[in-house]
């Protein structure tokens, strides 16, 4: 095995020279992990808001149940969706195994919980009477919905940006979902699996690099952003 | 939308409220009536945990009574129905108003109708004294401007009835002295007022009513206190001012 340092210096020459293989993995991986969260996101948000300031029976059981789901290992949504959608199972008319709409609904499901226990938890941590005080100012519960929402914008971002973190670095199931299929299936993770299994390091190590640059730059921003948020100008 | 005629004249009965469940439930408030007329102020009175700011919040529908009968002179509304018909007309004030993240004129924002001017908030500004705050971050502001963010908001609402809980309870004398000239704006436009205090000697220039709940129930009703002092004043023209602040007090 090369030392670290040259396969590293291989890895970024390969991000550099525009390598298509990669670059394509790059776009796949992007392209269904965001897919998934824009689909995800907006009855994730109200059922969190929902489950925060209405009461009704059943409220608690959903509340444990999505945080429960937020402990369950990807590979055993994998492994449950993959049984679903396979061709004996109850949606194995609809051929989606092995597709790249297989794996928005794999990321779909692991970023669901995600997104209801932190949007819930962002909505709880502003006082009721924050909530009280909207539907008073507003004429509709759509305007003092809003309101909220620019309220807890911050910690909502937060929820969106760990459920993003979560589904584009997950491996199991994607790789059981989508099969790793080069040029159609095949993202990150389960690209890093592969080559370093296979030996090759640099594209393993050249896709860690974007995995990891991308956590910091989101991570930075959300900071930047929630500084502007806070700070006074007078 | 739907609303209640204005002036308004509600009148409640038989309100009941209790926390809590089976064998560990706590009567708050038991049969309570009273009335909200436009254009006057009633001030609630009783010690601490008396049940004031309970009641506030059932009338201004944030909190459901186990009963409650509320007419309008006209129909006799249960709950829901009335929860509905009140949403745009009455308002409620916290002690402490919650302010949203966001200048002052931000927050007063929020209050606009869809079809009121932008201008009307420096408009609102003006009337709150808020101007010089007006660029501020509403969370940064002392108690007694908060407040004043909260009735500018009121007033761009213009409610026909507003709910205050104790809303002067950490001020100043000078601070408490402006809170009443601003509500008795509210009052000379035919808003109804209903003043949560521990004290029963604030706001006694605007004050027509006032109630002292113990108990669960109201145990003193004073009513008409200003045209009364306003005869005082006649009767005993020479001390008149001694008469006045002894009657009130
Ligand atoms: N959500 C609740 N659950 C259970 N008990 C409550 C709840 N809210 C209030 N109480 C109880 O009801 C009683 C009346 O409370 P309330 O806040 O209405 O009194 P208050 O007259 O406004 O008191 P204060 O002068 O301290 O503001 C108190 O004993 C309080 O502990
Ligand atoms: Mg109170």
């Amino acid at each position: 095995m090369e030392s670290l340092a040259t396969t590293t210096f291989d890895a970024i020459k390969l991000l550099l020279s525009g390598d298509p293989e990669i670059w394509t993995i790059i776009g796949i991986s992007f392209q269904i992990s965001t897919t998934a969260i824009v689909i995800a996101m907006v009855p994730a948000v109200l059922l969190g808001f929902v489950l925060a300031y209405y009461s009704f029976p059943g409220r608690r059981f959903l509340v444990a149940f999505f945080n429960t789901m937020l402990a369950v290992p990807a590979v055993v949504v994998g492994l449950t969706l993959y049984v679903i959608l396979s061709r004996q199972g109850p949606l194995g008319d609809w051929k989606l195994l092995f597709t790249q709409t297989a794996m928005v609904l794999g990321q779909i499901t692991l970023s669901f919980p995600i997104l209801v226990a932190m949007s819930h938890a962002a909505f709880q941590s502003t006082e009721l009477r924050a909530w009280d005080t909207a539907k008073t100012l507003s004429s509709s519960i759509a305007k003092a919905f809003f309101i909220i929402m620019r309220e807890v914008r911050f910690p909502l971002l937060g929820a969106l940006l760990a459920a993003y973190g979560r589904i584009i670095a997950e491996v199991g199931a994607s790789m059981m979902l989508g099969g790793n299929i080069l040029n159609y299936t095949r993202n990150i993770p389960t690209a890093i699996a592969l080559e370093t299994s296979k030996g090759d390091f640099a594209q393993g190590i050249a896709l860690g690099i974007i995995l990891v640059s991308m956590a910091f730059l989101l991570t930075m921003g959300l900071h930047v952003m929630q500084g502007k948020g806070t700070v006074v100008h007078d | 939308m739907i609303s209640i005629t204005r002036p308004v004249h509600l009148t409640y009965k038989n309100i009941v409220k209790t926390y809590g469940k089976g064998n560990h439930s706590k009567l708050i408030l038991s049969d309570i009536e009273l009335q909200i007329k436009g254009g006057e102020c009633t001030l609630i009175t009783g010690k601490n945990g008396s049940g004031k700011s309970t009641l506030l919040r059932i009338i201004g529908g944030l909190l459901r009574p186990n009963k409650a009968t509320i007419e309008t002179g006209l129909i006799t509304l249960n709950w829901k129905k009335y929860r509905n018909l009140i949403k745009n007309d009455v308002m409620y004030l916290y002690q402490e108003p919650y302010m949203f993240d966001g200048t002052v004129r931000k927050n007063l924002s929020y209050a606009l109708h869809k079809d009121q001017a932008k201008e009307a908030v420096d408009k609102a500004l003006k009337w709150a004294e808020l101007e010089h705050r007006s660029n501020t971050q509403a969370k940064f502001l002392s108690g007694g401007e908060r407040q004043r963010v909260a009735l500018a908001q009121a007033w761009l609402k213009q409610p026909a009835v507003l709910l205050l809980d104790e809303p002067t309870a950490n001020m100043d004398t000078k601070s408490r002295k402006r809170t009443e000239d601003l509500l008795s704006t509210f009052k000379e436009s035919g808003t109804a007022l209903y003043i949560a205090s521990h004290d029963p000697n604030h706001f006694h220039r605007i004050t027509n009513h006032r109630l002292l709940l113990d108990e669960g129930r109201i145990v003193q009703t004073d009513t008409n206190l200003l045209n009364e002092s306003a005869q005082n004043i006649k009767d005993k023209s020479d001390n008149n001012i001694t008469v006045l602040s002894k009657q009130i007090s």
